[in-house]
């Protein structure tokens, strides 16, 4: 099975190096376009054909009031820019988001379910206009490490099909995924990021909490499950946490993370994007963000049901009960989820307590007359019991 | 590019070379008493696949375009893909012996899903069929890979002293799926256990 790279966002520890950026370039202004028949020229072109396959991916979240809302945070950090970048919501359950130099912006849903509130995706937005801005890309290209992949990204470019390769390409790796970027490079992309976030009124200390709640996350996972070596070995990111809690404590004047906002305006993905994140059953880390999410949001259905769900289906000793404290309460919320009834009855029945198995498979079709596996629920119940 | 389109073609079930036999009209044994009437359009993967010799392939037009995998019987502890068991690798789900017909099925979907690596996954029209002439279960399932290939599929199966036997195809939604749908549909139907 093939892992999706970790780079974008979290590429800073990846590049070990620390080579001085290729030459000193003007940073990217309103309205820019590279001078035709130049190297960046080539590049745009190549990604503009990359980005007609990501436009027409079955990956795309495509609700226009997440696309909206992902855009407006990325205007409010950059105004200048904001008439120069396109969002792309991409439907990947992994932290990354990225932004090529034509303006393609990429930003993945478990980015926006791991942000506990704006600023800290406008932390990761903020971050990759910075790269854009630096035009770190380009730079890379121009540098050796990354010749054979600018040369993929162009022959992409002149040769491929529209929607074939390039929309594989796209989705597979994201564009960032392509360049990896120095950590100098990161530095001054954090940088940017941080002077953005500032500027429109974010608190900058977020920056550091993106990173902290990553590190936690990933020493909840079991160690065959971290990344290739990224946040195994690397005290990179550590420093990094440090580097932007020190700059953050410089802050001045009110601030406001738009945390309540941020939870609001994701509600009516927030069973998609918590059902992807179980899929990729890493359970222990995905307890660690639904932690998160709980106590932002203690009366959230959804939230309760998805912890209840990481339990059952972990299925460590202990965590049968687990899972049945946390489905009972989610059962009783509004807004309660038919599936929470199902799992319900799923644990009673393993436990042999047919008549609560009967009770919960019976509300369940009751809340879910439509639900795909009804028959084989159905078939559950056991009169006499 | 050749790591990628290999995983595709199977959801990354295959490993190593690949060598094909026809399948007579005959029952053919999957393994641990599990039989099927073979369909003579679909020819049989050779050699063994990981650990497991009660695991098959068979396909009509090439694996890229349909797909049928058959198990003699996934254990306590063991995972849809006898190449991850092979190499240790459990980020899939594994499957219980104790499981429910639901619990099975969930098994499958999440596996498919998680061999796939993608979220679009859904199944539909989950019920209960007698398989082999035991309780099991059957649903359809629409997946879209990293190729962007809308694939569409059926699985069928029964938990049976504590293994799972199991029958799962796909293919491209255009065309193919329905193509073989009547022979996989045969197939399943032809289950002994």
């Amino acid at each position: 099975m093939r892992r999706i790279p970790r780079r974008g966002f979290l590429a800073g520890a990846l590049a070990g190096c620390a080579d001085a950026a290729t030459g000193a370039m003007t940073p990217v202004g309103a309205g820019y376009r590279p001078e035709a028949g130049s190297d960046e020229a080539e590049l745009w072109r190549a990604l503009d054909r990359m980005e007609e396959g990501t436009r027409q991916s079955r990956f795309l979240l495509r609700e226009p009031a997440i696309v909206d809302y992902v855009r407006d945070v990325a205007c409010r950090l950059a105004p200048e820019q904001c008439g120069d970048l396109r969002v792309y919501v991409v439907r990947t359950a992994q932290f990354n988001a990225s932004m090529a130099p034509n303006g393609m912006m990429q930003v993945w849903t478990g980015l926006l379910l791991r942000c506990e509130n704006e600023a800290q995706l406008a932390t990761v937005i903020g971050h990759e206009i910075g790269h854009y801005i630096e035009r770190h890309s380009l730079k890379g290209m121009l540098d050796r490490r990354n010749k054979a992949t600018a040369g993929m990204i162009l022959s992409l470019g002149l040769g491929a099909a529209g929607g074939g390769l390039g929309s594989e390409l796209a989705q597979l790796a994201g564009y960032a995924s392509m360049f990896s970027f120095n950590r100098d490079q990161e530095r001054e992309a954090d940088a940017v990021g941080l002077g953005l976030m500032e500027r429109a009124g974010y608190p900058t200390i977020e920056a550091a909490k993106v990173w902290e709640n990553l590190i936690a996350e990933n020493k909840a996972m079991p160690q065959r499950e971290r990344g290739p070596g990224f946040f195994a070995t690397h005290p990179a990111q550590e420093e990094r946490a440090e580097t932007l809690r020190r700059q953050a404590a410089q802050q001045a004047g009110p601030a406001d993370a738009r945390q309540g906002e941020y939870l609001a305006r994701l509600r009516p993905i927030r069973r998609l994007l918590l059902q992807d994140e179980l899929a990729l059953r890493q359970f222990d880390r995905s307890l660690i963000v639904l932690g998160r999410l709980a106590e932002a949001l203690p009366e959230d259905a959804a939230t309760q049901h998805f912890t209840g769900e990481a339990y059952r289906l972990r299925d460590q000793p202990g965590d049968a009960d687990r899972a049945l404290g946390m489905l009972g309460r989610a059962a009783r919320l509004p807004d309660a989820l038919a599936e929470t009834q199902r799992s319900l009855g799923m644990i009673h029945l393993a436990r042999r307590d047919q008549r609560a198995a009967n009770a919960a498979f019976r509300r369940y079709i009751e809340l879910a007359p439509a639900a795909q596996d009804r028959l084989l629920i159905q078939s559950f119940i056991r009169e006499g019991a | 590019m050749k790591a990628i389109r290999a995983a595709i073609l199977s959801l990354g079930l295959l490993a190593g070379c690949t060598a094909y036999e026809a399948i007579p009209g005959q029952p053919q044994a999957i393994g641990n008493g599990l039989s099927v009437v073979g369909e003579p359009e679909f020819n049989r993967r050779t050699g063994a696949i990981g650990r497991r010799a009660e695991f098959q392939q068979w396909t009509a037009d090439g694996f890229e375009l349909n797909a049928l995998h058959l198990y003699g019987g996934i254990g306590e502890g063991e995972t849809l893909s006898p190449v991850a068991d092979r190499d240790n690798r459990r980020e899939l789900p594994v499957f219980r012996a104790n499981s429910n017909l639901a619990e099975a099925a969930e098994f499958v979907q999440a596996s498919i899903a998680k061999l796939g690596g993608t979220a679009l996954i859904e199944a539909r029209d989950i019920r209960p069929i007698a398989f082999g002439g035991r309780d099991g279960f059957r649903f359809e399932f629409r997946i879209t890979l990293k190729d962007e290939v809308e694939r569409d599929g059926i699985a069928a199966g029964a938990v049976a002293s504590g293994r799972l036997y199991l029958i799962f195809y796909h293919a491209p939604r255009q065309h193919y799926f329905e193509r073989r749908k009547p022979a996989v549909e045969r197939i399943i139907a032809s289950a002994r256990l």
